[in-house]
C-alpha cells in the first residue's frame, strides 16, 4: 500500500510538472503572437503617418508652383483633386486605390516641371521635391517592414505548435499591403 | 530578425562575462606575484576598478565618444537629405525613435552608431556626406541603423570599455614588474610548485589582453557581415552599400579622435589599413562588397547567406531567420539624380559652419562670406572688395507686426534681432516665424517673392 502511494504521488508530480511546462509553452506562444501582431499594427501606423505627411506637404507644392506653370492649370488641379479624394478615402482598399491615384498625378505633375527651368530653380521647390521623394521612399519603406511582419505574423499563426494558440484564441492572419505592380513599386514615383 | 537578436544577446552576455573574469583574473594573479597574500587585494583592486570603469563605459561611453571626436548634432533643416535618409531607414527597419543625428568634421568618409533601439546615435563624417550619392548614403546608414537594432551598438561599447580594463591592468603589471624586479622581494620560491604558478600567472597577466581583444574581435566582425545583410534587406539594394564601401576605402583615412572601441562601430575600420589581418575589428572591406555584390537573385537574409557562402565559406545568418525570411527581389536604382559633388561639399560644408555657429552675408560684390562668431563686432569686411557688410537687421515692427526679415531661399542667411542675437535660416527654411535663439522675440520671415 505504502509503495502504492508513493506511485501515484510521483505520477502526480510528474503530470503536474508536465502540465506546468505546457502552461509556459502556452503563455510563451500567446504572448509572442500578441507581440507580432502589435508589431505590426505599429508598422501600419507608420504608414498611415507618412501618407498624412504627403497629403501634408501637397497644398505648400502646388502653391509654391502656381506662379510658375501657368499653361498647366489641369495638372495641378489633378494632383489637389487626387489629394482631396486621398484625404477622404475611408477603408484599406478605397485608401490604397486613391493612393495610387495620387502617386500618378505627382508622377506627371513632376514630369511637367521639368519643363519649367524657373520652377526648377526654385528653393522652395526642390526642398519640397526632396520631402516628397523621401516621403515617397518613407512610404515604400514603411510598407515593407509592415509586409515583413505581416508575413512573419501570418506564418506564426499558421504552422505548429502556435497555430493551435492562434485557432484557441481567434488570431486572425493579417492581409499585406499591395501595391500596383512590381516594378511600380520598386522605382520612387518622383521622375526629373 | 528576432532570433538574430536573441543570439547576439546571448553572445553579448557570454562575452561580457568573460570580459569581466579576465581583469579580475589578472588582477588575482597580479596580486599573488607581487606576494603570496597579496592575491585578495589584487582582485579586490581590480574588482573596484571595474566596479568605477563600467557605468562610465555604460551610461556615459556615448556622450564621450561624442564630444572626443567633436560631433555637432544636426536637424532636418540643416541637412534635409541625410535627415530624410536616417528617417527612411528608421522606418525600413522599424526603430521605435529615429537615431539623432551627428556631424563629424573629418574628410575620411566614414560613420558609426551607438546607443540602444529607443535611442540610438548616428555619426556621420563631412567626407562621407560629400562623395555618396543618395542610394549610397541610405547603404551606409542602414548599416548603422543595423548596429542599433542588432543592440550591437551598446554592448560593443561596453566590451570595449572592458577590453580597455584588461589592458590598463596587465600594462600596469609588466611596467611594475620590470621597474621594481632589481629591488622587489620576489616571492620565495622554495618549491618548484611556486616557481611553475609564478610562471603561469605571469602568462595570464601577459596573454590576457591579447585573448580580451581576440574575444572582442570575433563578436564584432560577425556582427558587421550581419549588419551589412540587415542593410541589404532593409534598402533592398546591395550595390548601394557595396558601392559605398568602394568609395569609402578608396579613400580611406585615419579619423581623428577615434579609439578602438569607436572603430568597432564604425562602417569601415577609420585606423588601420584594410586587411583580413586577425586583429582587425572589421572584415576586409573587398570582402564585404565582393559579398554584397554577389547577391544577385535578391536582398533578403537567405540572399545574403547565399552569397557569403560562395565568396567566403560558412555562414552568419541563424538557420530559424533563414527560414522565416521572406522573398525579397531588389528594386532598381533610384532614380533621382544627386546633386554634383561640388555642390554636396559646398553644402556640408556649409552645414559645418552652421554648427560652429559662422555668420553668412552676402556681399553686394557679391562674394559669400561666412564668419566664424566670436570676432569682433558684427560688421564683416569683404575680401574681395574691402566694402564693410554691416550683419542685416530684422525689419522694425510695422503697425501690429512682428520684425520682419526678407529670406532668399537656397542659401543660409544670418540676421540680427534686435536684442544683438544671430539668427541662422537654412536653406530649406520653410516656416513664417523664426524665434531669435537669444531672447526669444518672434521674427517674420518674408519671401524674396512676396516681399
Amino acid at each position: 500500500m505504502m509503495s502504492g502511494g508513493v506511485v501515484v504521488l510521483i505520477a502526480l508530480a510528474v503530470i503536474l510538472g508536465l502540465a506546468g511546462i505546457l502552461v509556459i509553452l502556452f503563455i510563451t506562444l500567446y504572448n509572442g503572437l500578441v507581440g507580432l501582431r502589435n508589431q505590426a499594427r505599429n508598422a501600419w501606423a507608420q504608414i498611415d503617418v507618412q501618407l498624412k505627411r504627403r497629403h501634408d506637404l501637397i497644398p505648400n507644392l502646388v502653391e509654391t508652383a502656381k506662379g510658375y506653370v501657368k499653361h498647366e492649370r489641369e495638372t495641378l488641379e489633378s494632383v489637389t483633386q487626387a489629394r482631396n479624394i486621398a484625404t477622404h478615402a475611408k477603408g484599406a482598399a478605397d485608401a490604397s486605390k486613391a493612393e495610387m491615384a495620387l502617386t500618378s498625378a505627382l508622377g506627371q505633375f513632376f514630369a511637367v516641371a521639368e519643363r519649367y527651368p524657373d520652377l526648377k530653380a526654385n528653393q522652395n521647390f526642390l526642398a519640397l521635391q526632396e520631402e516628397l521623394s523621401s516621403t515617397e521612399n518613407r512610404i515604400g519603406f514603411a510598407r515593407q517592414f509592415y509586409n515583413d511582419q505581416v508575413t512573419e505574423y501570418n506564418t506564426r499563426i499558421q504552422t505548429v505548435p502556435s497555430n493551435l494558440v492562434a485557432g484557441m484564441f481567434g488570431f486572425q492572419t493579417m492581409e499585406l499591403f499591395q501595391i500596383g505592380s512590381e516594378a511600380e513599386r520598386a522605382v520612387p514615383k518622383v521622375q526629373f | 530578425m528576432w532570433e538574430q537578436i536573441r543570439s547576439n544577446r546571448r553572445r553579448s552576455v557570454f562575452l561580457i562575462a568573460a570580459l569581466v573574469v579576465l581583469p579580475l583574473l589578472v588582477g588575482w594573479c597580479l596580486g599573488w606575484m607581487v606576494a603570496p597574500e597579496g592575491d585578495k587585494v589584487g582582485l579586490g583592486l581590480a574588482a573596484l576598478l571595474l566596479i568605477v570603469m563600467l557605468p562610465i563605459g555604460w551610461f556615459g561611453g556615448k556622450s564621450l565618444v561624442l564630444s572626443s571626436a567633436g560631433a555637432r548634432p544636426i536637424t532636418h533643416d540643416d541637412a534635409p537629405r541625410l535627415f530624410n535618409v536616417v528617417q527612411e531607414m528608421t522606418l525600413a527597419a522599424g526603430l521605435p525613435k529615429p537615431p539623432r543625428v551627428y556631424l563629424l568634421d573629418c574628410d575620411a568618409p566614414n560613420a558609426f552608431a551607438m546607443g540602444a533601439p529607443d535611442d540610438g546615435v548616428v555619426a556621420v563624417t563631412t567626407g562621407l556626406l560629400m562623395r555618396l550619392s543618395r542610394d549610397e548614403l541610405q547603404g551606409v546608414i542602414a548599416h548603422e541603423v543595423a548596429h542599433i537594432v542588432n543592440e550591437d551598438a551598446e554592448y560593443m561599447t561596453l566590451a570595449a570599455t572592458l577590453v580597455g580594463i584588461t589592458v590598463t591592468l596587465s600594462e600596469l603589471v609588466r611596467t611594475r614588474a620590470e621597474f621594481s624586479s632589481g629591488r622587489r622581494r620576489a616571492p620565495r620560491l622554495e618549491h618548484r610548485r611556486d616557481a611553475a604558478l609564478v610562471a603561469l600567472a605571469a602568462l595570464v597577466v601577459v596573454l590576457a589582453p591579447f585573448m580580451a581583444r581576440m574575444l572582442y574581435l570575433a563578436c564584432s566582425r560577425r556582427r558587421e557581415y550581419l549588419a551589412d545583410a540587415c542593410a541589404a534587406r532593409y534598402t533592398r539594394y546591395p550595390a548601394g552599400l557595396a558601392s559605398a564601401l568602394e568609395k569609402i576605402a578608396a579613400q580611406a583615412g585615419e579619423m581623428q579622435g577615434v579609439g578602438q572601441d569607436v572603430a568597432a562601430l564604425c562602417t569601415v575600420n577609420p585606423l588601420r589599413d584594410e586587411g583580413a589581418s586577425f586583429f582587425s575589428t572589421h572584415p576586409a572591406t573587398a570582402e564585404r562588397v565582393r559579398i554584397l555584390r554577389a547577391m544577385a537573385g535578391g536582398a533578403g537574409l537567405a540572399d545574403y547567406e547565399r552569397a557569403f557562402r560562395s565568396v567566403a565559406g560558412g555562414g552568419v545568418i541563424g538557420p530559424r531567420s533563414l527560414r522565416e525570411a521572406t522573398e525579397t527581389p531588389i528594386r532598381a536604382a533610384s532614380a533621382e539624380p544627386d546633386p554634383p559633388e561640388i555642390e554636396r561639399a559646398r553644402e556640408t560644408v556649409d552645414i559645418l559652419h552652421r554648427a560652429d555657429g559662422a555668420l553668412f552675408v552676402d556681399c553686394p560684390c557679391g562674394v559669400r562670406i561666412k564668419k566664424p562668431t566670436g570676432a569682433a563686432g558684427m560688421t564683416i569686411e569683404c575680401p574681395r572688395c574691402g566694402r564693410a557688410n554691416r550683419l542685416p537687421l530684422a525689419r522694425p515692427p510695422e503697425d501690429g507686426h512682428a520684425p520682419a526679415f526678407v529670406f532668399q531661399p537656397g542659401r543660409w542667411q544670418s540676421f540680427q534681432c534686435s536684442c544683438g542675437g544671430v539668427v541662422q535660416l537654412s536653406p530649406s527654411f520653410a516656416g513664417t516665424q523664426v524665434p531669435c535663439p537669444r531672447c526669444g522675440a518672434i521674427t517674420e520671415v518674408l519671401r524674396e517673392e512676396s516681399a
